[in-house]
């Protein structure tokens, strides 16, 4: 390993603190995805603050950022991301279910160390193209709404990531690997059914139930799942059963569904 | 190896269940609203960039734990199922690569993997889903996993938010980024790896890409 290099991954272990600082105070917001301003803007201002140039808000995404450094080519990108989950928030080091915040959000995907881990790769190369003079621009790209919201596919879409030379990433498991393989293509949309309201005892004649649509869809798709490849996977959920009485017809409901595959590989 | 384009099937399936959603509208006298929520790709992998990255994640070696975080770790897995499960992709594909990881789970003795998988190739599958798919139809893209639970953890449970905000974690995320950053060095140092990467890419992607994302949405907050 050249000097440059050791002297670069030197940089990453003196950061450390700071890297573990950014971790745990994202673990604390434990914002959904989309909703990710507070964990946006500590990247934000700890990157401006260790010399990179940062845009907030890219394609057109409100809790997205770039931070670059460095200049010309080659151009490589680093992946962090930033959203928690729902109704996972717990207490930390703990070894039993212990809520932090009762209903609240937690990290239970780890991306709080994810974007940290990627946010301590791009301070490591910054620390390397400083010392070593050589030519290449580190670009740090927040990418938030992860579990739900897909923002790295609207970059796509606006061909943000054909204008790099490579992008590395990595994910907190159970285990040390370099990953390989394919994942799932998905595509997920929201059914919302309109019905009347109507007491469902006095007059139940005069209503029409959006959950009973929701109900007959859901058991057409189950009924679709026979006669569709078996690669792809249809999953869904009720967000919304309309309300909390049964003597009332419900006039709204919506089902969300979620398309995966089909995919090249299957695990044995 | 040419990868088909499985997004163009993904909006097949979903105009089949429009029809069933406007056949449960029909029955029930509703009316409804479709709303595009998210979509997303399949992965690319390429083996260029996942070489450059084994090779550094070799000379780092991985995260060393001290006793108190053993022992937490150790506890943490006694609270869920399947903490004796086999970690690894290669390990779910390769048998000499099972063998391998067999042994050294049980050299490690506990529940942190402490040990790097062997640099596995070959066809495999992780299910779920990512955006990160959709970069690496734009670009050649490498991607880690770091040890930052104990082995088994269950994904999206109470047991990772716990553990994330732990001295494992912060290990798992500095060395995270030492690994990368070792490898972007790397590339930034010898053109010719990214020229292998490249290649890899156009020849993976020949099929096209279309992007998952109707030109009009809009990224929308989860209900
Ligand atoms: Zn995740």
């Amino acid at each position: 390993m050249n000097q440059n290099k050791q002297a670069a991954l030197a940089a990453v272990e003196k950061k450390a603190p700071l890297v573990a600082d950014v971790a745990d105070s994202v673990w604390e917001y434990a914002e959904l995805s989309l909703q990710e301003e507070r964990s946006c803007a500590k990247y934000c201002a700890v990157l401006a603050q260790e010399g990179f140039t940062v845009e907030k808000g890219i394609c057109g995404i409100p809790t997205a950022f770039s931070a670059a450094y460095g200049s010309g080519r080659p151009v490589i990108g680093l992946l962090a991301e930033y959203d928690a989950l729902s109704g996972l928030s717990q207490k930390a080091e703990s070894l039993t279910r212990e809520e932090r915040i009762p209903g609240g959000c937690g990290h239970g995907c780890g991306h709080n160390l994810l974007g940290a881990g990627a946010f301590a790769a791009a301070l490591g190369v910054k620390a390397y193209l400083e010392k070593s003079g050589v030519s290449g621009t580190v670009v740090l790209y927040g990418c938030p709404g992860e579990e739900g919201g897909a923002a790295k596919a609207f970059m796509a879409r606006e061909n943000l990531w054909r204008a790099l030379d490579a992008a590395l990433t990595w994910h907190p498991d159970d285990v040390n690997e370099v990953v390989t393989g394919s994942s799932n293509s998905c595509i997920q949309t929201q059914y919302h059914f309109t019905g009347v309201a109507a007491h469902a005892a006095g007059d139940p004649d005069r209503g029409r139930s959006a959950l009973d649509a929701v109900e007959l869809m859901n058991l057409g798709v189950q009924f679709l799942r026979e006669h569709m490849s078996d690669k792809a996977r249809v999953h869904y959920a009720i967000t919304d059963a309309g309300g909390r009485s049964p003597n009332v017809v419900q006039p709204r409901s919506s089902v969300l569904c979620i398309w995966c595959g089909p995919t090249m590989w299957r695990r044995r | 190896m040419v990868r088909s384009n499985h997004v163009a099937e993904a909006v097949a399936l979903q105009a089949r269940v429009d029809d069933i959603a406007r056949g449960a509208a029909l029955m029930t006298e509703t009316t409804y609203k479709k709303q595009f929520i998210d979509a997303l790709a399949d992965t690319v992998p390429n083996h260029a960039l996942e070489t450059v990255l084994y090779r550094n994640f070799e000379a780092l070696g991985v995260p060393a734990h001290t006793a108190d975080e053993h022992a937490y770790a150790n506890a943490l897995a006694a609270t869920y199922p399947g903490s004796d499960a086999l970690p690894g992709i290669g390990a779910g594909y390769d048998a000499a690569i099972a063998e391998t990881v067999r042994s050294l789970r049980a050299a490690a003795g506990g529940a942190m993997n402490d040990f790097l998988v062997p640099l596995y190739q070959g066809e495999a599958f992780q299910p779920g889903s990512t955006d990160v798919g959709d970069v690496s139809w734009q670009c050649p893209t490498g991607q880690i996993h770091v040890a930052s639970w104990p082995n088994g953890c269950p994904g999206h449970s109470w047991q990772n938010v716990s553990c994330d905000r732990t001295e494992i974690g912060h290990k798992a995320a500095v060395h995270a980024g030492k690994v990368l950053a070792g490898a972007v060095i790397d590339l930034l140092e010898d053109p010719a790896l990214l020229a292998a990467a490249r290649a890899e890419f156009e020849k993976q992607t020949a099929a096209g890409y279309t992007c998952p994302i109707p030109p009009d949405a809009v990224p929308v907050v989860p209900d």
